[in-house]
């Protein structure tokens, strides 16, 4: 988290001697559901987060994190809760106009150890991005997970990310709301046995611009 | 009240006793009475009695035309065509009318014109132009070939106009400047045409009054006639583009996270999907509903940049007209009467 929070310092720090950028700023609350293995296995928690963003030209670079407190659904099945710390990062370029190519990095944690799964992994997707008029976006994007590591071990096959998000906001882009939704499924296998993994995460909040 | 009586018999006297103004002579009007009577010895005799009688112009030029007539009416050729001479000489542009005498009269009257010289049909129109730009007609005949020279005098000036041999009808064009470049000054000025022939010379006298005016100028533009500038920003229609979008992403997006969720894992939370997708939904609405933003007019906005760069070139053309103009003067010639000269 520390370093998630220097690294937002270095972004800002740096904005102020950039030209024609836009950096945003989103505190969030957070709601995460986690299943591992079987619906059984449900977590749901609510948490805060944030989001930094800075724009320039084609190019985009988004820095998000958060952290939530899940427990479980099924007290009888698993009675432990746990912290999950995520943080995820994308890196998006513009190839036409609310279309742009996403590469990205993602990690999660679980507090206590071995709660859940620590799971890492980059990604590469599409974003497609529009502005209605001046006073809101619209983004869908899918990515393709590379490279998922667990703290249990195994690998994955199908690795794949779903979100979807809105901003309505003030025409100058300095204030706004933002809500989003992202969906992460996993397949899982640790020694021929499947121990998919799936996570959703909503995401509401403020925006600001600079 | 005695003294009030006396005045009043004073004024009535001299009432009486001075003609009015316009009021013929008796003497000339015995003597057109006694012509248009067929009495000529009649009309000759009292027409010598009122040329004798010292009288206005006006009385005497009417007498020596009744004399005139009587003359030729009694066969007295030379002594019509002396009085007509006198005639001409009073008055060079009184003519018989020929739709009134006799051939014989008119042809006496031509004969006494081609032994006098005379200036006549001296006319100059009233005119405005400005200085350095213009000129004014000038107009004369003569009644011999001469040479007609013309001067004008007044307001410290006394400069010769034009000089020219004049068979007949002659004239020429005035720029009212002195040495070609500076404008004769205001005021009242006399126009002399002398004709000479020989011995002969005859002037006639034209009073002239010259007026300097400020020459107008030009009001700057603010538009074109018939070309009005054009709105630089248009209201689009409304656009039903972003609710389409907004549908296409939420849908996506939607559809797309709830056909990769795990059924095993229960199928995934479906109420923050819902929700982020009912509000970039409620995104589109409101964009699509909501005015859309004024767009440039790029064809206006030229349009409109060519006819302010148009109007400014105009007004800087009239800027430099007007400066011009403000050194101008615009001069006004009007003649006031036409006088006789002697011979």
């Amino acid at each position: 988290m520390t370093r998630i929070l220097a690294l937002g310092v270095f972004v800002l720090a740096t904005a102020g001697v950039t030209h024609a950028q836009t950096v945003t700023l989103a505190p969030q609350v957070v709601i995460v559901n986690h299943s591992e293995v079987s619906s059984d296995f449900e977590f749901r928690g609510v948490g805060f987060g944030g989001a930094l963003g800075v724009q320039r030209g084609r190019f985009q670079l988004d820095v998000q994190a958060f952290s939530a407190k899940a427990n479980p659904r099924n007290p009888e099945v698993a009675s432990q809760g746990f912290t999950v710390k995520e943080f995820d990062l994308r890196a998006t370029y513009t190839v036409v106009p609310a279309i742009g190519v996403q590469l990205g990095a993602s990690g999660r944690r679980a507090t206590p150890d071995f709660a859940a799964q620590d799971v890492g992994f980059f990604r590469i997707g599409l974003i497609s991005d529009n502005r209605l008029a001046r006073l809101a976006r619209v983004w869908v994007r899918g990515a393709y997970l590379l490279a998922p590591r667990f703290s249990g071990g195994g690998s994955a096959g199908f690795a794949f990310e779903i979100g979807v998000g809105t901003w309505i906001g003030t025409p100058d882009g300095r204030w706004g709301l933002r809500a989003e939704y992202d969906l992460q499924r996993i397949d899982r296998t640790v020694a021929g046995a499947g121990v998919p993994i799936q996570m959703l995460v909503g995401k509401v909040g403020a925006q600001v611009g600079f | 009240m005695a003294r009030i009586r006396m005045i009043v018999a004073l004024c009535l006297v001299v009432a009486v006793t001075q003609p009015l103004a316009g009021q013929q002579h008796p003497l000339v009007q015995q003597a057109e009475e006694a012509y248009a009577g067929l009495d000529f010895p009649a009309a000759l005799q009292a027409a010598l009695e009122a040329v004798r009688a010292g009288l206005s112009q006006e009385d005497l030029v009417r007498a020596y035309e009744v004399l005139a007539f009587s003359y030729s009416a009694l066969d007295s050729n030379d002594a019509a065509v002396r009085a007509f001479q006198e005639l001409i000489f009073l008055d060079p542009d009184r003519e018989p009318d020929v739709a009134r005498v006799s051939p014989r009269i008119t042809s006496l009257y031509t004969s006494a014109l081609g032994q006098v010289l005379v200036v006549r049909q001296l006319e100059v129109d009233s005119n405005s132009f400005i200085g350095g730009e213009g000129s004014v007609p000038i107009r004369f005949g003569v009644s011999r070939p001469a040479r007609v020279v013309t001067r004008l005098l007044g307001q410290g000036v006394d400069m010769v106009v034009d000089s020219q041999l004049v068979a007949g009808t002659g004239g020429f064009r005035w720029d009212l400047l002195r040495d070609g470049v500076e404008p004769l000054p205001p005021g009242r000025y006399t126009m002399i045409v002398s004709a000479r022939e020989g011995p002969n010379e005859f002037a006639r006298n034209l009073p002239l009054e010259i007026r300097h005016q400020p020459v107008d100028t030009v009001p700057h533009l603010t538009s074109f006639p018939g070309y009005s500038i054009l709105p630089e920003e248009e209201s689009p229609p409304r656009d039903w583009r972003p609710l389409g979008i907004a549908f296409l992403t939420a849908g996506l997006g939607t559809g797309a996270a709830l056909a990769i969720a795990d059924d095993g894992l229960g199928g995934g939370w479906k109420t923050p999907a819902v929700g982020v997708s009912i509000t970039a939904l409620a995104a589109g609405v409101l964009t699509t509903l909501r005015r859309p933003d004024p767009r440039p007019v790029e064809a206006n906005i030229r349009y409109n940049r060519l006819i302010a760069d148009q109007l400014a070139q105009r007004n800087r053309e009239i800027a430099e007209e007007n400066a011009e103009r403000r050194r101008q003067t615009l001069l006004t010639v009007v003649s006031t009467a036409a006088e006789r000269g002697g011979q």
